[in-house]
């Protein structure tokens, strides 16, 4: 798609969790020694502000650290943010597409790919079905009724739940 | 929705700072929270 990258944006309540916690989960979900030769899939922190751009710039030297390696070594770029495109709907929550009504109902709810794509109940059903039900699922069971779900795909999920419990 | 262009039979819209999910309750509660975004390319 010309000089686009492929990318997540990630939009979170910074009272539960920090950018610097987020750029953890990054760093540990990556190879950053090397880098795609392809700028549509490369290794990137892209930085909204110069608050972010610090927190990015000290988060490469702490993996350096932590890596025993030099920062130069780090092969992942820290680049200022551009326009974000949302991919087509078909390639948000790729994980509830495994799981038909579910996605049916949500894709009904939210035909377009930005608000599937920003669904907090999207969000959270791909990530606890994506984790192959290996999560904490007291806690799914205790948000499910916010949900908003119609009474079937509820009680599903309330029985796959109950027996991971 | 702004920025918009088609790709295939699909319109591609461009990020505007503002959650329109708001079908579902709690989608509609979290639409309010003042969020920040973090961006990663993972190739």
């Amino acid at each position: 798609m010309g000089d686009h990258t492929e990318a997540i944006s990630i939009d979170y309540d910074p009272k539960l969790i920090s950018y610097e916690e987020l750029l953890g989960y990054f760093w540990n979900a990556h190879r950053c020694v090397r880098n795609n030769s392809s700028r549509q899939y490369m290794n990137a922190v892209f930085y909204q502000n110069d608050d972010q751009q610090k927190a990015a710039i000290a988060s490469l030297t702490d993996q350096a650290k932590h890596l025993a390696i030099a920062p130069s070594e780090i092969k992942t770029v820290i680049l200022p943010v551009a326009q974000f495109t949302y991919a087509e709907n078909y390639h948000q929550k790729y994980y509830l597409t495994q799981h038909s009504d579910i996605r049916d109902f949500l894709s009904g709810a939210y035909p377009d790919a930005k608000s599937l794509a920003d669904s907090t109940v999207a969000t959270r059903l791909n990530a606890y079905l994506g984790s192959g039900m290996n999560t904490n699922w007291n806690t799914f069971l205790k948000e499910l009724p916010s949900y908003g779900l119609p009474e079937n795909l509820e009680k599903r999920l309330e029985k796959a739940a109950q027996k991971k419990c | 929705m702004i920025g918009y262009r088609t790709i295939g039979q699909e319109e591609l819209v461009t990020e505007d700072g503002n959650i329109t999910a708001q079908a579902l309750p709690l989608d509609k509660e979290t639409s309010k929270l003042v969020y920040e975004t973090a961006t990663f390319g993972i190739g």
